[in-house]
């Protein structure tokens, strides 16, 4: 008994007290957006929810500048009566004149901060993200940074974009012969949207990437599942399986959409070469529709839609390629999947540097599986 | 002081008066027969009258010479008849129902058995009641419940002891067990904690399990405490030992696991993956109910990167009316319900009720109204109030509602930390007790994943071929297992 109360009083007396935060007397900050202001000072944009009983809004957006980025919270703080926490961060907007000049020391205190998820979602922005920030299109979430947040996960569970967490981001800097991507946001009609893509160089902004072509890099980077697609096919290619020869519903530009599809893709150097890289893709999926009366049912059909497919996305994937070589990027990862084959026979700088002189073929292997029942 | 039966008549009357204190209960018969003078001596309201008038003083007066002790025992058509010498012995036995003959010159005295017991007639079990199986419960006579117990394990390998415990108050206790595989050290223990015993009085069964318990000092019960014969012989059928205790409707077995307080005689009744469902439902309920107000505890205290942000907004607008810490919020409403509880249970069943709808609904709408609680802390208290009573044992249901309190209180201070703090403390604490010297936490340690199959799980009757080890049954196996899967059934031609 008493050793139990020994045990007790110890216990009271000597341990330490976690400072206590109880929630209706926080402000707790759900996004942060940061501008780049004058020489060597940041704007911070900071989404808020504080509780409030009289009123419904439960958010607001406070905005300060400083040195650091964690001297914006502090700087913050004397704008609101609440104490501003940062736990419940998940998205980090940055602008893209700010990542031009690398996210590198951004990421430093967000990976090291234990309070900050490392599953938060990371994005570029090419309009201020004071701006986006700012914007009260944010649908049925209660705040912009919310919606934001929600239009990235979402996009990413769709596989539309790529994977954008921190820690991904962290990784694909860190890791050889990858270069990182991020979402990047702008504004349409002051309501926010995904543009695109982001380039890196390692942390530096090189320049954005259209949202036609993230599928394409999607391919090459990841293997998917259920993602959905639509290409444009040369005009007469399908001429010969039409219903009827002169039909007014032939004419114009020959559309294709796809779901349903899965795609295993395979890098390969052809002969320990760096520069000469073979890519096999396997697409699968489902036609959806098309938009001229192709009678499918007729031998060959689905063959041919199959091989103008390929030919098409092949000119794509090769337009894509030309495009990371011009920037100097390599989002793809040939040089991570020529390390993992060829261990130490490439360095960093000679891997930067052979970017401009890859040369790139595709083998492309597009398979249909079903198409419906037609009549 | 052994006093003996005096030999004459006037003498016997006065030793006799003497024993009861000159009670007025005690009714004395004088015959004058055939020159013999028979003393007859009864209590008043303990005796059957009409067996009394009828066989015992019709036989006594129509007889056709006069009686002799001999004559007494053997032509007097009742069953149970005794010679006692000793003053001090007949007392008690005309306590307990008998009828004293004296004939004036003997030193000897026959006793008659005709005990008039007031007992209730067999009911449905209130407490531990049953959905589906076997509905009585014992009542507070043992003769019955003996009765009860004989009819349902029909076999001669019962072995039923019979002990006296309380030193000024005695109460008849009867030590039941099955010969063949009750373990011998466990029999041992249960009966010498037993006789061991001083003490003046044993109220009830869970009196007696208080006082023969391994541990006094925790809050968990270590033997089982039921009302339902159909339970109280299965644990028999299993190995396990079991105590009545006469003027108690509750029966008390031993050992018991910690599991085994989450199981209910139900589950057998049901098909086994309903059992096993509903065990890990009345598990998780358990675990929910200790845990689930400190967590809310700890994460608005301190932890507020946990809520996940769809549920901020609801959390933080509840809390921003709310006057106190969230510990004061939590342990205010957890007593509201301890008190909706008491009172329901102390209350008249009709008053009862109105009780449960004031305090379940109106202060509840209120509290939220008033900005004393916040409407989801309702939420988690009634879910963990109402998870505590899934306990199939009353007992065990109690204790889970206590060891909230210190829990909260420790989320209050530490947060998570004080939350692991305490389930460690508990699971230390479990893992030191014992049941009649076996381990309490038996299946998980010592760890013996078969004998999961009867305590966490409820596997099918041809599966489940073994007793549990912990109990350290004689005979292991319930049947061979290897015969019992073949099933003859009639062969399609």
């Amino acid at each position: 008994m008493k050793r139990i109360s020994m045990m007790i009083c110890l216990m009271i007396l000597c341990t330490g007290c976690i400072p206590k935060s109880y929630i209706e007397k926080l402000g707790i900050i759900t996004s942060v957006g940061y501008d780049a202001a004058g020489e060597d000072k940041l704007e911070g944009t900071l989404v808020v929810f504080q509780f409030d009983p009289t009123t419904s809004n439960t958010s607001q957006v406070i905005s300060s500048q400083s040195e650091t980025s964690k001297g914006i919270r502090y700087e913050a703080n004397r704008l609101t009566s609440h104490r501003l926490v940062s736990g419940q961060v998940r998205l980090e907007v940055f602008q893209d004149k700010l990542a031009e000049k690398g996210l590198e020391k951004f990421m430093d205190t967000l990976s090291r901060d234990a309070k900050i998820s490392d599953m938060g979602y990371l994005a570029i922005s090419d309009v201020p993200t004071k701006e986006l920030m700012g914007s009260n299109q944010s649908e049925d979430a209660p705040n912009i940074g919310i919606y934001l947040q929600n239009l990235i996960e979402k996009s990413v569970k769709n596989q539309t974009i790529p994977e954008s967490i921190l820690s991904v981001f962290v990784r694909d800097i860190q890791d050889f012969g990858i270069d990182p991507v991020l979402p990047l946001l702008s504004m349409k009609e002051d309501k926010p949207y995904i543009k695109g893509l982001g380039l890196f160089r390692e942390d530096i902004y090189a320049g954005p990437l259209s949202e036609e072509d993230i599928y394409h890099l999607m391919l090459l980077r990841q293997r998917s599942k259920d993602t959905e697609f639509q290409l444009d096919l040369e005009n007469d290619s399908l001429k010969d399986y039409y219903k009827k020869e002169s039909d007014n519903v032939n004419e114009g530009p020959l559309h294709v959409s796809l779901n349903d599809l899965s795609n295993k893709t395979s890098i390969h150097a052809k002969g320990n070469d760096f520069t000469n890289q073979v890519v096999k893709v396997e697409i699968k999926g489902r036609l959806l529709e098309i938009t001229k009366e192709i009678d499918l049912k007729q031998p060959g059909a689905i063959k041919a839609i199959e091989k103008q497919i390929e030919k098409q996305l092949k000119t794509r994937l090769e337009r894509l390629v030309d495009k990371l070589k011009e920037d100097g990027v390599d989002p793809v990862g040939f040089g991570k999947v020529y390390n993992e084959e060829h261990r130490d026979q490439l360095t960093e700088e000679e891997w930067r540097s052979q970017i401009p002189n890859l040369n790139v073929e595709f083998d492309i292997d597009m398979k249909l599986l079903r198409y419906g029942i037609s009549e | 002081m052994d006093t003996q039966v005096p030999l004459t008549k006037e003498e016997y009357i006065k030793e006799m008066k003497k024993q009861f204190n000159d009670s007025p209960d005690l009714i004395c018969k004088e015959f004058q027969f055939r020159n013999q003078t028979l003393v007859i001596h009864f209590v008043n309201y303990q005796v059957k009258k009409d067996l009394l008038e009828r066989d015992l003083l019709g036989t006594l007066t129509s007889a056709k010479r006069a009686w002799s002790v001999e004559d007494l025992q053997n032509k007097i058509p009742l069953a149970s008849s005794t010679v006692e010498r000793s003053l001090a012995n007949i007392s008690p036995a005309l306590i307990h129902g008998s009828v004293s003959v004296y004939i004036e010159g003997e030193s000897q005295v026959v006793l008659f058995a005709l005990p008039n017991l007031e007992r209730r007639a067999l009911n449905r079990a209130e407490t531990e009641s049953l959905v589906f199986g076997p509905q009585i419960s014992f009542t507070e006579s043992l003769v019955t419940n003996m009765n009860v117990i004989r009819w349902r394990l029909d076999t001669d390998d019962l072995v039923v002891e019979k002990l006296i415990v309380g030193e000024r108050i005695k109460s008849e206790v009867r030590l039941v067990y099955l010969k063949s595989l009750a373990n011998e050290e466990n029999v041992q223990t249960m009966r010498q904690r037993i006789s061991d015993l001083k003490v003046d009085e044993v109220e009830d069964t869970s009196v007696l399990g208080q006082m023969i318990e391994d541990s006094s000092s925790t809050v968990f019960p270590q033997l089982i405490t039921t009302e339902l014969p159909d339970r109280f012989c299965n644990s028999i059928s299993k190995g396990r030992v079991g105590v009545l205790v006469d003027k108690s409707p509750t029966t008390l077995i031993g050992p018991m696991s910690f599991f085994n307080f989450f199981e209910s005689t139900e589950d057998l009744y049901m098909r086994w993956n309903m059992g096993t469902f509903i065990r890990f439902l009345r598990l998780f309920a358990m675990f929910l109910s200790i845990v689930l107000t400190p967590f809310y505890v700890a994460a608005l205290t301190y932890h507020y990167e946990i809520i996940p942000s769809s549920l901020l907004i609801s959390l933080g607008q509840s809390r921003a009316t709310v006057p106190f810490p969230p510990v004061i919020e939590a342990l205010l409403l957890e007593m509201l319900i301890e008190f909706l509880r008491e009172a329901g249970a102390r209350l008249p069943t009709k008053v009862g009720q109105t009780m449960g709808i004031v305090g379940g609904i109106v202060l509840g709408q209120a509290a939220v109204k008033a900005g004393f609680t916040s409407n989801i802390l309702i939420i988690i208290i009634a879910l963990s109030a109402l998870a505590s009573f899934t306990a199939p044992s009353y007992l065990m249901g109690s204790a889970i509602r206590i060891i909230r309190f210190p829990i909260i209180i420790l989320a209050g201070a530490w947060g998570l930390i004080g939350i692991v703090f305490a389930l460690s403390f508990l699971a230390i604490h479990l893992l030191k007790q014992h049941s009649l010297g076996r381990p309490y936490l038996a299946p998980l340690y010592p760890f013996e994943w078969k004998d999961f199959n009867d305590t966490i799980f409820r596997t099918t009757f041809q599966k489940n071929d073994r007793r549990p080890n912990y109990i350290m049954t004689k005979d292991r196996y319930r049947f061979d297992k290897q015969k019992s899967n073949k099933k003859n059934d009639v062969k399609r031609i």
